[in-house]
């Protein structure tokens, strides 16, 4: 075996579990049929699924197979939307698995792995995938100086970089609502990249360093309560830090629905009336819904905001569909991540529903932009950015 | 461009023909498969439709190479993998339910629908199909083909086939059943001639492509119920199951040694190591409060007459030495056993499975499955747990159920291999060294026949003018013995 691929033993091992029992593509329940994984939707043969990339991985490890435009067609397709993950009755490290062929892809010559390696390369340099300066990285505060590195806090935001450079409206939310209440909160201006794009990367290595740094920083901050916007940097918080640097964290992580929820449950925050009535539909974001099972807490805070009425997508929840924004399809392969989003944007009717609501920065701005390219009125909004209106 | 090659591109469209290696690495291996062994085919086809089998089959035909029909793939046995090249036929897109006949009692399914999605839609109209424990993404028409083993199958008749549409080298379409005549429909298995469903079923895809097939499907009846009955002795439980079906007390039965009952439980929790307790030594005792095995009994009628079956079954079971296992007691001993059974037996619908929890722990798993006529199963499951203390490290489990009203019980012997590669490699070679003479003596000690075919090319020379027989059909359907030839039977 040429061990084209470098994954151990165990993993190698891991690989025989697959049962080529197709469910990984397919959604649960009244969903069970329908095929949910991105990268089956591109084709129709069985190693266009999760299962089919742990053959095609097998076959890498043991030789058979060459890095190809086919096999980086297909590797480069998955998302990481996690529909593999939590269907899948044998294997649990899928995920693992393909970031692993990506990081054996990226050295290669196709325009998606220059892509990929370029963002590789910004976050170890630049500590966040977009290559912006840190000193930029809290600039959506704009000017208050007093929260950052704040000692007086009882709430540590970790903004994530989607929020931080692209996305800010949405912890400019967040802190809006906090304000509200009196809630004092830090943001550190040495935060970096979660590390999240990196392990999807196959860089664990590399991304249990930023794990080391931004665990480091809390610890010191002496702050126990960690709320993230985004809902892949709460995930890899929550499961693979743990993992990665074998211990327990210090501190309590949580995402910003699940924290506002609580506010809520504990009488603390009463979201007001919208002043406009407005009918949202809710798309729940892959690793905030199957990746940390909080499919309650955006719908719960949704129904407390006045005149607000909801709808629900017909695939949601554990089925909900992928906006094509994960496993930095965006950067690698836009057309692709238009494509998938326009799918899900077509699932809306814009007579019926105002507003498309998401509590994850990177779905928002993957639907956000989809919908301006196609010419569609709806809003694209956060969660917290629907309480905060219904507080002003 | 070869010929081959132009042929096959210009009947399919290429999102349905492949010979791109990382397209067919998905096709070269299953949970069987050794480390190292991967073999892709040459080709991989997806048809829609029995036309486009049909034009297949012609193009294979004359070109002299191998397919290798594959409905999802799924039945770890390396059956559907193809060891000499060839073209793989995947029927997954071919996954249409095309009519559930209540009134008659059948369903009309492709080969592509999986036992979930068949078991699913007949939830809805309270009618249920035979399920194994393979997984819910198993094709219904290939685990029927191959005989399953599983719920279903004891008190109603065993064979859950009709009639099948079969593409063949030599004979084109072929419909088996009421479905040879036309306009007669798929209702039967046979009318006023010969039984041809039987002749594809158990061919392993070596006689030619089913492209649909009608399926038994049974009514519900008022209500369901899982009867679980403890016993220390094989012997004993054995005996229960065949009283219990012959007097049409339950519907179905199984056995199960207490090992795949604690992989039931790690179903439930995901656990991804197996227990402790099942690396003891000694095998045939189970952990201290763990039943030696469950015997999990499907009861379904009329409510009164459900419960009549309940009291009897529990009187068997006290008369042999069982212990009657009420839902409390159940949840305390085996919680995860007990929603096991009592989704996959009670429900109709299929669950997950405790064998999908082996394979998640890593295991590769390596079945002894024969039937054997009922007086002859107690002694061949004290045999086998002989052979095994000699020849084999633990784990090693069995279950048994009785089929087609307790004329005969299919018997599994399994056992799970782990550890590093070069000792799976070994160790799996080994087995299969003792399966090969084992089956012989089985066949001669206790008339227990090999179930499913294990690829073993002197088996039809045990068979006589059968083999015989078989071997001038296959030479008519299969000239050139071009359809799945790794299965080694012709
Ligand atoms: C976790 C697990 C547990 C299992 N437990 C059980 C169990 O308890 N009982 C049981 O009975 N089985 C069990 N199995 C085995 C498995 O479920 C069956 O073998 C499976 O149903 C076969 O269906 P398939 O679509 O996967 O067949 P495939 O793997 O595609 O094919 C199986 C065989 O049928 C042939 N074939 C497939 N499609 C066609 C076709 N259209 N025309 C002609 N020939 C064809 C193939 O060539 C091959 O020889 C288990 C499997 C798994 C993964
Ligand atoms: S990866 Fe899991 S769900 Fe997918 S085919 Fe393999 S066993 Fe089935
Ligand atoms: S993570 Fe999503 S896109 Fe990637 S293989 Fe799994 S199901 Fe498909």
């Amino acid at each position: 075996m040429s061990k084209n691929l470098k994954i151990d033993e165990f993993e190698y091992t891991s690989l025989f579990k697959c049962t080529r029992c197709g469910q990984c593509t397919y959604g649960q329940e009244e969903a069970e049929f329908t095929s949910l994984c991105p990268v089956h939707k591109k084709g129709n043969f069985f190693s266009y699924s999760a299962g089919g990339m742990m053959q095609i991985a097998r076959n890498l490890y043991e030789g058979k197979i060459d890095y190809s435009e086919t096999l980086k067609d297909i590797v480069y397709l998955c998302t990481t939307c996690g529909v593999c993950e939590s269907n899948c009755g044998v294997i649990e490290n899928h995920l693992d698995i393909i970031g692993k062929i990506r990081r054996e892809l990226i050295t290669l010559d196709f325009p998606e792995s220059k892509a990929l390696a370029k963002v590789v390369e910004g976050i170890e340099k630049f500590k966040n995938p977009y290559g912006h300066k840190q000193e930029d990285r809290t600039d959506w505060l704009d000017g208050r100086k007093e929260v950052i590195n704040n000692s007086d806090a009882s709430v540590f935001y970790y903004t994530g970089c989607v929020s931080a450079y692209d996305q800010k409206q949405v912890p400019q939310a967040l802190t809006r609502i906090w304000d509200h209440l009196d809630i004092r909160f830090s943001v550190c201006d040495a935060e970096q990249c979660c590390g999240g794009p990196l392990f999807y990367s196959g860089y664990e290595d590399k991304a249990r360093k930023l794990a080391q740094h931004n665990v480091r920083m809390i610890e010191e901050s002496g702050i126990k309560t960690v709320v993230a916007s985004c809902p892949t940097c709460a995930m890899v918080f929550k499961k693979y830090y743990p993992e990665w640097l074998k211990r327990e964290l210090p501190f309590e992580v949580y995402h910003s629905t699940e924290h506002l929820a609580g506010l809520v449950a504990e009488g603390r925050l009463k979201p007001g009336a919208l002043k406009e009535k407005s009918k949202a539909i809710y798309h729940d974001s892959c690793h905030l819904g199957r990746g940390l099972g909080l499919f309650e807490e955006p719908r719960d805070l949704m129904q407390a905001i006045g005149g607000l009425e909801t709808e629900e997508f017909n695939l949601c929840r554990e089925n909900s569909q992928c906006c094509g924004g994960g496993g930095m399809i965006p950067i690698i392969n836009s057309a692709f991540s238009f494509e998938t989003a326009y799918e899900r944007l077509d699932q809306i009717d814009d007579e019926t529903v105002d507003t498309l609501a998401s509590a994850c920065p990177n779905c928002r701005k993957t639907l956000h932009l989809a919908a301006r390219k196609k010419r569609r009125k709806i809003r694209v909004a956060d969660v917290c950015e629907l309480i905060a209106d219904s507080l002003a | 461009m070869n010929e081959l090659k132009r042929a096959l591109f210009s009947v399919f469209p290429s999102d349905r023909v492949s010979d791109d290696p990382a397209i067919l690495a998905g096709y070269s291996a299953d949970s069987a498969t050794l480390p190292g062994s991967a073999t892709a085919p040459s080709y991989v086809v997806l048809p829609k439709t029995t036309d486009e089998i049909v034009h297949l089959v012609q193009i294979a035909h004359r070109s002299r190479i191998p397919l290798v029909p594959m409905s999802r793939g799924s039945n770890i046995a390396g059956m559907s993998v193809s060891v000499q090249g060839g073209i793989v036929v995947d029927c997954r897109m071919m996954n249409h339910i095309l009519e559930i006949n209540t009134e008659s009692g059948y369903a009309l399914i492709e080969p592509g629908v999986t036992l979930h999605q068949l078991s699913s839609a007949l939830q809805k109209k309270r009618f249920f199909c035979h399920l194994p424990t393979a997984t819910g993404g198993s094709s219904a028409l290939a685990n029927y083909m191959m005989r399953p083993s599983g719920n279903f199958s004891a008190r109603w008749d065993p064979d859950p086939l009709l009639s099948l549409e079969v593409v063949t080298p030599g004979q084109g379409v072929v419909r088996t059943g009421s479905a040879c005549f036309e306009n007669v429909g798929w209702r039967a298995r046979y009318q006023c001639l010969p039984d041809l469903t039987g002749l594809f079923a158990n061919s392993f895809g070596t006689l030619g492509v089913v492209s649909k097939g009608s399926v038994k499907i049974f009514d519900r009846g008022e209500t369901d119920k899982v009867l679980l009955v403890s016993f220390d002795e094989f012997s004993q439980a054995a005996e229960y199951m065949k009283l219990i079906v012959r007097r049409q007390l339950a519907e179905s039965v199984t056995f199960w040694s207490w090992g795949w009952n604690l992989f039931h439980e790690m179903t439930l929790s995901k656990e991804t190591r197996i227990p402790e307790a099942m690396l003891k030594e000694d095998q045939k005792s189970p952990p201290p409060g763990v039943p030696f095995g469950i015997a999990s009994a499907r009861l379904s009628g009329y409510e009164d007459v459900v419960q009549v079956q309940e009291e009897r079954c529990i009187r068997i079971a006290n008369e042999l030495g069982g212990e009657h296992l009420d839902d409390q007691k159940a949840r305390e001993i085996h919680p995860g056993c007990y929603n096991y059974l009592n989704g996959y037996f009670g429900k109709g619908v299929h669950i997950k499975p405790g064998e999908e929890s082996q394979i998640r722990a890593g295991l590769h798993l390596s079945g002894c499955l024969v039937t054997v006529q009922p007086e002859n199963v107690a002694k061949l499951e004290a045999y086998m747990w002989d052979l095994a203390r000699r020849e084999f490290e633990p784990p090693y489990f069995f279950r048994a159920l009785p089929y087609s009203h307790a004329r005969e019980f299919f018997f599994a012997f399994v056992v799970y291999v782990q550890g590093s590669l070069e000792e799976r490699r070994d160790y799996l070679t080994h087995i299969k060294g003792i399966y090969h003479q084992l089956y012989t003596d089985l066949r001669n000690k206790f008339g227990a026949v090999m179930f499913r075919f294990r690829k073993y090319p002197e088996f039809l020379s045990y068979t006589g003018g059968y083999g015989d027989l078989l071997k001038d059909i296959k030479k008519s359907v299969d000239p050139h013995n071009i359809m799945n030839p790794g299965m080694l039977i012709f």
